[in-house]
């Protein structure tokens, strides 16, 4: 025998051996409903378009309308919000079931592996807000309207830290679990394209170095004040901190996504979207 | 037939009986759990949505699996300047692993030899030997000649011999 065909057949044995990874059921309804719903809208604008040249050429006006591929596009009422559409989704804070309230609580640490400092509330969970809070914004000044493409988060839950004060609890740092409909999400945040921007931090690296399910953000004017970002398929995981010593807020930061990562991987978290 | 969220029926019934086949293809490119999910539902996406171009077709498998493989390698030249070099999992799946014993170790295994490879060796010999796919439906998929597959799957498999040949047969 060849011996590379040799190689070939230790490789398909190898390769056999390695078996089949576990398949969730709901990947395929998630990927059938986006598929379904991409159907009706280019369907949609078929249909639309089609109607639109027709009446057009009733009314003897073909010469005056746009033609395919064009700007025509742009006109059509269908599948994409105009430039002055608002985004549409509602926030559904008052409808998310209480379990999956309660499973979204369960990701984060526990109270005892705040190193003393402890959470101001109850976790809050929602929709339609930063997958970081602490370094990003959602105002619409500074965001600029939806566009084609974006993806919105299908949840998020937020924990604030607080550290005793003489006064008053001071706010030291900020946890927060997102989950997307798909891989967008990460990128979005990554490339700082999503319906939320990166403000008042830059891009570091990250300790240890870069990683592609890693993003490091540092306070532009304070370098005490750290992002740490994680990916955990469509989970994005972050704990925004600051202390008193850069070199304390990234030791506390990485700790801290690190623990949620590790929650998020071992708790099997389905990819269904929360939100219509 | 309109099935689940308005994806024909005869789509649903093919993602359902083939979307584990389909992972493990996936699997076996981006040699990453989030990443093969990614790429299946991506491609899966694109399927529905093509359905009647998909149905159409001589042999659907051999649609969808070019649409993978397309998808891939697409997804890999845009992230070629964030790829991590293999060395490491070489390292950790061949120099110093014991001898596979079960499906992880093997998988272990397998992700650090193919990690060796670029994108486009990777889906010739995984298309070749996970697949069991003939040299002209490999080259389909991959976007080239027959003869220039033998060239690739030449190549990749010398490169992985004195990997392989370091540890006893499998299986």
């Amino acid at each position: 025998m060849d011996v590379h065909e040799e190689t070939g057949g230790r490789l398909r044995a190898l390769l056999d051996d390695a078996g089949a990874p576990a398949l969730r059921g709901d990947l395929l309804d998630e990927a059938l409903a986006r598929g379904g719903r991409l159907r009706r809208r280019r369907a949609a604008r078929r249909t639309v378009a089609g109607s639109l040249c027709a009446a057009a050429v009733v009314a003897g006006a073909w010469a005056g309308l746009p033609g395919p591929g064009g700007r025509d596009r742009e006109a059509l009422p269908a599948g994409r919000p105009s430039a002055s559409a608002t985004p549409t989704r509602p926030t559904v804070l008052d409808q998310l079931p209480a379990a999956l309230v309660a499973r979204f609580s369960a990701l984060f640490p526990p109270t005892a592996a705040l190193d003393g400092d402890h959470y101001a509330s109850a976790p809050w969970v929602g929709t339609d807000q930063p997958a970081v809070l602490g370094g990003m914004s959602c105002d619409p000044s500074v965001v600029g309207r939806l566009g084609a493409g974006v993806v919105r988060n299908a949840g998020v839950a937020t924990q604030s830290i607080v550290r005793a004060g003489r006064l008053a609890p001071t706010d030291v740092g900020q946890l927060t679990i997102s989950r997307w409909p798909d891989a967008r999400g990460w990128t979005q945040v990554v490339t700082n394209t999503g319906t939320c921007r990166w403000q008042g931090v830059v891009r570091g690296t990250y300790p240890g170095g870069d990683r592609p399910d890693r993003l490091w953000m540092v306070g532009s004017d304070d370098p005490a004040r750290v992002v740490a970002v994680r990916r955990v398929g469509r989970m994005v995981v972050s704990a925004a901190v600051r202390r008193e010593t850069p070199e304390a807020s990234t030791a506390e930061a990485v700790r801290l996504v690190d623990i949620l990562a590790t929650n998020v991987a071992a708790h099997g978290w389905p990819t269904a979207a929360v939100a219509p | 037939m309109i099935g689940r969220g308005g994806a024909p029926g005869g789509a649903e019934e093919y993602v359902r009986a083939a979307g584990p086949r389909l992972l493990r293809f996936a699997r076996s490119l981006t040699l990453h759990d989030a990443d093969a999910e990614d790429l299946l539902q991506e491609t899966l996406v694109r399927l529905v949505v093509h359905w009647r171009r998909v149905e159409r077709a001589d042999d659907p498998d051999r649609y969808v699996r070019r649409m993978m493989v397309n998808r891939f390698l697409s997804d890999r030249r845009l992230a070629a300047a964030r790829t991590v070099t293999s060395d490491e999992l070489v390292e950790a799946g061949v120099g110093a692993a014991p001898a596979p014993e079960g499906v992880v170790e093997a998988r272990l295994l397998a992700d650090g030899l193919l990690a060796t490879l670029d994108a486009r060796s990777r889906a010739v010999l995984v298309l070749r030997y996970l697949e069991d796919q003939p040299d002209d439906v490999v080259a389909d998929a991959v976007g080239t000649s027959s003869g220039n597959v033998r060239v690739i799957a030449h190549r990749a498999l010398a490169r992985l011999r004195p990997l392989l040949t370091t540890r006893e047969p499998v299986g």
